[in-house]
């Protein structure tokens, strides 16, 4: 790419179309009254226009007359005045000699900058324009000319803008008084808005920001980025309550609770931009000119797209209306009317709400088929914001009769896109689709690029963002496309019966009737999406430079912010060379008199510029990496106004305060607790191991395989659910399975418990295990059970009834464990061993 | 009437269903049986003072997950009897003393498991990020340098498998290996030992190392696929106690948010400008130090990377590094793995960041280390071993003072070990 600067040679070239078209016919000197918006009524029809003059004298000529004389000359458009008979100057259109059409027609177009053009602006006036989108019609058709011919360049011609100043504006107090007066007592009242519930650092969630801190200063910074100085209703603390978060009930029951909340808000934000004071941008910052976008911004071209062959074009510029124009010059226009839940957005492009859709009729739609049908082949390419990554079968552009009838759709379905098209190797409803591997994910919720093309020998292929994703594995599918419906027609954002929406932004949608290769893809997808401007910052009263610019490329991004990027610096004087070192560091953008608080990717820069990287034509990057950072828009591009600030530059310098710190939060004393918990699951299973002496081994693949995720995995008895306590029943009941049934374990741990038929072999079975577990009679530990306690539940020689047993019943009513057991004596045995050690004893800590 | 059946070592399938029907039988009478929430009762009922006795097997079951045998009981008792540093000897018997090695056996394993993985999931098995865990506590290094050394706990015992960087199994037989009461066992006390990562983990020869964020644990986790913010973010979250909620801060500079951020979620910037950048602002220059890094494994055949390993680029960023770069092409494009820490102004300077450090550097190492000399590290450090013996959130003042005051014990020397036995005795009861 070549960027040419220079300040004079386009004022003049503007001039000179200014002059030439003084005496333009559909002014009131014409003689001939037009009403703007309406074409003179020639009855052509806009085509079938025959030229029969001489031939086209250069290549250069021959791009004109293919791109604007045959679609401009026509009795409906321009040359039904601007021709060698009616005499309407200048004859541009004339039709006897397209060589000197092609001479008259260059001083109105501005082939590096299409939208300058005289002819564009001419119509975009409403001189005689047939539709409302004349102008970009025309724009595009002078771009189309400027891409065949090699001219299409970005070659960009900087202006100086006027000199402005900044201007007062509302800056935040130092100090958090003034938000612990008016915002801070609504966002921490526990019966309103109650925010501290999550917004504080001493809350369970601690969810930032924490503009509700009990800290006002922490949340005073915290809530800088929340409240809009300048236009207070677009506050996040107003927009989150119309966004119903966490709206709260007005206590009168007068108001709903959303309105009662943004109402509420509104008033605490109000109550405190109204008593900040209008000040001037601090002095002591380094400033450059103000710029505004509209009013001073410098066009840059659209230039790259490759538009030969497309036969539908919508841009979506208009910004307003229920039609969204076909711009590609392609008769017929093929028109998109407009469903009311279609949202038109700031960036260009419309945005698909609430089962909404953008949809040709059948006679317009009738081109595409025509003209595909012509050629085989076609594309289509398109950058859409998909709204989620959740919707399926979404239809984002379709040629098609119904849901089960198709030419061709591009849906979106999770985070795929699918190209489903009509060949003779499909069914009726273009299927099989071909789609992007979904384990790649590849659509996202963002602006993306997308192309899918098809043509009868490699069949389909998809592009995201200029790379091919996917493409027909083998010919089987690819084919004739003979049995197209042309009753079809072509809507954007739904199935033509509304049955399948998509939820998304739609900025742009080209279809080609060729295929666009891959390199036309990428060059297209380079090209980008919406109209850029270069800002230029004067910087001259900081540098030892004349006319000394900081620019930056910006564009509306979408309809909340602006997208700032690629600065560079540079001297519209050609013939300046920096002195010295000239400086540059911390720039910072301004917007309506502040700096942006958030978003300042170019706050870092420090650069020396000097003769040695100086370069008069191109200037010097000031930031190649990153290059882009988005600042949020306040008023719209019409009347934000924007600045940058300097740390350094030239050898001054701002000294910038720092950031305050954090304020560390006071340690929160959690809620009592117990003092005990339960043992976790390892501990469980090695405790056993422990107790019982059975070495783990033999009990490890049991207990991983069966029973290791059913124990306790947290300490606290809140959690404990019944089913774990099962779980540590199977384990203590394999422990003790295998410590009774190996001999040598048995004999180790209770020597011999015989039949268990006297107190001593009871004893021998029972003592063991409680002194193993720390179960005694001495009251040495006061938190364990006492061993009288749980013989009395174990043995079944009972002497007297447990505490707390009812009155009058005597001991044969209270049967030990072994009293009610039958089997032999390892079966008791076991089960005495697992009574204990499944109990509380072994499972608390 | 029903019979249990012997315990056999060595089972076959069938028989193991029988016998796991039996116990179901068994265990269904046996739960139904008063005597276990009998006892619980006790438990729960008791409010008497604490004996020795009771503090020492309170220390002894807070640090090791056993009850203590009655020998080691009693010399703790007369530990804590002797004097005012009992308790916290006694403590330091139970860790090293003790018979049965839980302290590392269980109780640290399964302190660390869950920072292992990103469900946080207690039951994963041993790994090379475990045993490291396990090792700085037990030989009293310094740990903090966990996140940024270049070291590797591996197993010493015979009859392991040998360390491998493709699998686990060589911590997967060390585990299955410990052994209470048989002969021979394997311990996480006395079969680990400390191995340079660059000499046992060919592809960190050339350097890349960086404590447990390296092992073949962590990469496997956190480096895997993804844009390796993981291995930054949940490092945050298990070793800072802060999740990127926590540290939101929008306004921190975002020159080194990478291109693959969308700045207008669904064609709404308002969500990337209140949101999204406050996170990656900070994040995305820190998470540069792993440029280099990546977890190499074959996503169609092995999805969960169970036989992948450590990948290290030197002087190349991992194509990871730019995914998805078309999203905002006006983004960050990773040129090194050159780090910065953007959270050393503004609200961040809360984390207490070491003033000794620089706050920016190249590579894992370094970048980590400015994690694990921040107070934050201290703080969720002491605090979570705070609550693994005490079982609670401080909950006095005195609590939060003795948190407090080991916090700047463990700032001082960095001895988890010392803060368990601190803890272990503050808690002992009274």
């Amino acid at each position: 790419m070549t960027m040419i600067f220079g300040k004079t040679i386009p004022s003049l070239a503007l001039a000179g179309a200014l002059a030439l078209l003084a005496g333009c016919g559909g002014g009131s000197d014409s003689g001939q009254e037009n009403t703007p918006g309406t074409p003179p009524d020639s009855g052509s029809g806009g085509d079938q226009l025959v030229y029969n003059g001489p031939t086209a004298a250069t290549d250069d000529v021959l791009q004109f007359k293919l791109n604007i004389w045959d679609n401009l000359a026509a009795d409906d458009r321009c040359g039904g005045c601007h021709n060698e008979e009616v005499g309407q100057e200048p004859i541009f259109m004339r039709r006897d000699d397209i060589n000197l059409a092609y001479e008259l027609t260059l001083p109105l177009v501005d082939k590096a900058a299409p939208v300058l053009s005289r002819l564009v602006e001419r119509a975009a006036e409403g001189h005689n324009a047939w539709d409302p989108s004349a102008a970009d019609t025309i724009q595009n058709l002078i771009q189309r000319w400027a891409t065949n011919t090699g001219a299409a360049e970005n070659v960009i011609v900087l202006t100086a803008p006027e000199v402005r100043e900044i201007g007062e504006t509302r800056q935040f107090p130092v100090t958090s008084d003034l938000y612990a007066a008016t915002i801070w007592p609504l966002v921490r009242d526990a019966g309103a808005a109650n925010c501290m519930a999550c917004h504080a650092e001493d809350t369970a969630e601690r969810q930032q920001p924490f503009f509700a801190s009990g800290n006002p200063d922490t949340a005073y910074f915290a809530a800088r980025t929340l409240i809009d100085l300048n236009n207070p209703s677009a506050s996040r603390f107003i927009q989150r309550m119309q966004e119903n978060h966490n709206t709260w009930a007005d206590p009168a029951g007068v108001l709903p609770q959303q309105a009662y909340s943004v109402q509420e808000m509104t008033r605490v934000i109000n109550d405190f931009v109204g008593q900040v004071e209008l000040v001037e941008v601090d002095p002591a910052l380094l400033v450059s000119n103000a710029v505004g976008i509209v009013d001073d911004g410098v066009v840059a071209s659209a230039g790259g797209r490759v538009e030969t062959d497309v036969i539908a074009l919508y841009q979506f510029k208009q910004g307003a209306g229920s039609v969204a124009y076909d711009t590609s010059g392609v008769e017929p226009a093929l028109n998109l009317n407009l469903s009311p839940s279609v949202e038109w957005v700031g960036s260009w492009g419309i945005r698909i709400e609430d089962n909404g859709k953008a949809q040709g009729d059948t006679i317009s739609s009738k081109k595409l088929n025509d003209l595909i049908k012509l050629t085989g082949e076609f594309s289509i390419e398109s950058w859409v914001i998909p709204g989620n990554v959740t919707q399926e079968e979404s239809r984002i552009i379709t040629y098609s009769g119904g849901t089960n009838a198709r030419n061709f759709s591009l849906n979106q379905t999770l985070y795929d896109y699918d190209f489903l098209m009509r060949t003779e190797n499909s069914d009726a409803n273009g299927m099989p689709l071909l789609n992007t591997p979904s384990a790649d994910e590849v659509l996202q919720s963002t602006l993306q690029h997308v192309v899918a093309t098809y043509d009868p020998i490699e069949g389909r292929k998809i592009y995201v963002n200029g790379e091919l994703i996917v493409e027909d594995a083998s010919n089987e599918f690819a084919g004739s496309i003979n049995d197209w419906d042309d009753t079809f027609v072509l809507a954007v954002g739904n199935e033509v019966d509304n049955a399948q929406w998509w939820e998304g932004t739609m900025r742009l949608l080209a279809i080609h009737n060729r295929v666009l290769t891959d390199e036309q893809v990428f060059a297209n997808f380079e090209a980008g999406v919406g109209q850029k401007y270069f800002l230029l910052f004067g910087v001259s009263h900081l540098v030892d430079m004349p006319e000394a610019y900081v620019v930056f490329s910006v564009e509306v991004y979408d309809d909340y912010s602006y997208l700032f990027e690629a600065p560079f610096f540079i001297s519209l004087d050609r013939d300046a060379v920096p002195a010295g070192d000239i400086d540059i560091s911390g720039i910072r953008i301004g917007i309506n008199g502040k700096e942006s608080p958030i978003s300042q990717a170019f706050a870092n820069i420090d650069m020396t510029i000097n003769a040695d990287n100086y370069d008069g034509a191109l200037g010097v990057p000031l930031s190649p990496n990153p290059n882009g950072t988005l600042i949020g828009l306040e008023n719209g591009p019409l009347n934000d106004l924007f600045f940058l600030t300097f740390d350094g530059i030239g050898g001054n310098t701002f000294a910038r305060p720092a950031d305050p710190d954090g304020v560390p939060a006071d340690p929160v004393i959690a809620a009592t607790q117990p003092e005990l918990g339960m043992r976790l699951f390892d501990e469980i299973f090695s405790n056993m191991a422990a107790i019982t002496t059975v070495p783990a081994a033999s009990i490890y693949d049991f207990y991983v395989d069966e029973i290791r995720r059913s124990l306790p995995s947290a300490e606290s008895a809140d959690g404990f659910l019944a089913s774990q306590q099962s779980a540590i029943t199977q384990l203590s009941l394999a422990y003790c399975t295998e410590l009774v049934s190996n001999a040598a374990l048995r004999n180790s741990f209770f020597g011999d418990y015989g039949d268990l038929s006297t107190q001593a072999m009871r004893d021998a079975l029972i003592n063991p295990l409680l002194a193993r577990m720390l179960v005694a009679d001495d009251g040495s530990l006061a938190a364990h059970p006492s061993a009288s306690d749980v013989r009395l539940r174990l043995d079944n020689d009972v002497p007297e009834p447990p505490p707390g047993s009812g009155a009058g019943l005597g001991p044969a009513d209270y049967p030990g464990l072994l009293q009610r057991m039958a089997g032999n004596a390892d079966t008791k045995a076991t089960a005495v061993c697992t009574s204990v050690l499944a109990s509380a004893a072994m499972l608390m800590q | 009437m029903w019979v249990v059946k012997g315990l056999t070592e060595n089972k076959g399938s069938s028989e193991m269903t029988t016998y796991i029907r039996e116990q179901k039988s068994l265990s269904r009478r046996l739960k139904s049986s008063s005597l276990i929430f009998g006892f619980a009762a006790v438990i729960f009922g008791s409010s008497a003072m604490a004996t020795p006795e009771d503090q020492a097997k309170r220390i002894h079951d807070r640090l090791t997950g056993n009850l203590p045998s009655q020998a080691i009981l009693d010399q703790m008792v007369d530990l804590i009897a002797a004097g005012a540093d009992g308790g916290y000897q006694a403590a330091l018997l139970a860790i090293d003393n003790d018979v049965d090695h839980s302290f590392y056996n269980v109780t640290l394993k399964n302190w660390s498991a869950p920072w292992t993985n990103r469900e946080f999931d207690a039951f994963a098995d041993l790994n090379d990020y475990i045993a490291t865990a396990i090792g700085f506590v037990r030989d009293e290094r310094d740990f903090r340098g966990v996140l940024y050394e270049d070291l590797l706990y591996v197993g010493n015992a015979p009859g392991l498998p040998a360390y491998a960087v493709d699998d686990n199994n060589h911590y997967t037989a060390l585990e299955a290996g410990i052994e209470l009461n048989g002969d021979p066992g394997y311990s996480l006390k006395d079969d680990l030992e400390a191995r340079a990562q660059s000499s046992v983990v060919p592809a960190l020869a050339s350097g890349g190392a960086s404590g447990v964020v390296t092992s073949r644990a962590g990469a496997r986790a956190f480096l895997i696929a993804g844009t390796n913010r993981a291995a930054f973010r949940f490092t945050m979250l298990n070793h800072l106690c802060l999740d990127m909620e926590q540290v939101h801060d929008v306004t921190r500079v975002p020159d080194r948010i990478r291109q693959d951020v969308s700045r207008s979620p669904g064609g709404d910037s308002r969500i990337f400008l209140n949101t999204c950048i406050g996170c990656h602002s900070g994040m995305d220059p820190m998470a540069q130090a792993l440029a280099y890094h990546n977890y190499q494994y074959d996503p169609d055949n092995d999805p969960t990377g169970e036989d992948g390993q450590i990948e290290y680029t030197a002087g190349t960023v991992q194509p990871k590094y730019f995914n998805n770069d078309a999203t905002f092409p006006f983004g960050f494009r990773t040129p090194d793995d050159s780090w910065a820490n953007y959270w050393r102004e503004g609200k961040n300077t809360v984390l207490g960041w070491d003033e000794s450090r620089s706050g920016s550097g190249s590579g894992a190492s370094s970048m980590f280390a400015e994690l694990a000399h921040s107070d934050a590290f201290a703080q969720c450090h002491v605090s979570r071993v705070f609550k693994t013996v005490c079982l609670r959130d401080p909950h006095s003042a005195e609590d939060l003072t003795q948190v407090s005051t080991m916090v700047d014990e463990f700032k001082g020397d960095g001895n988890l070990k010392h803060i368990f036995a601190s803890s272990a005795n503050y808690c002992k009861g009274e």
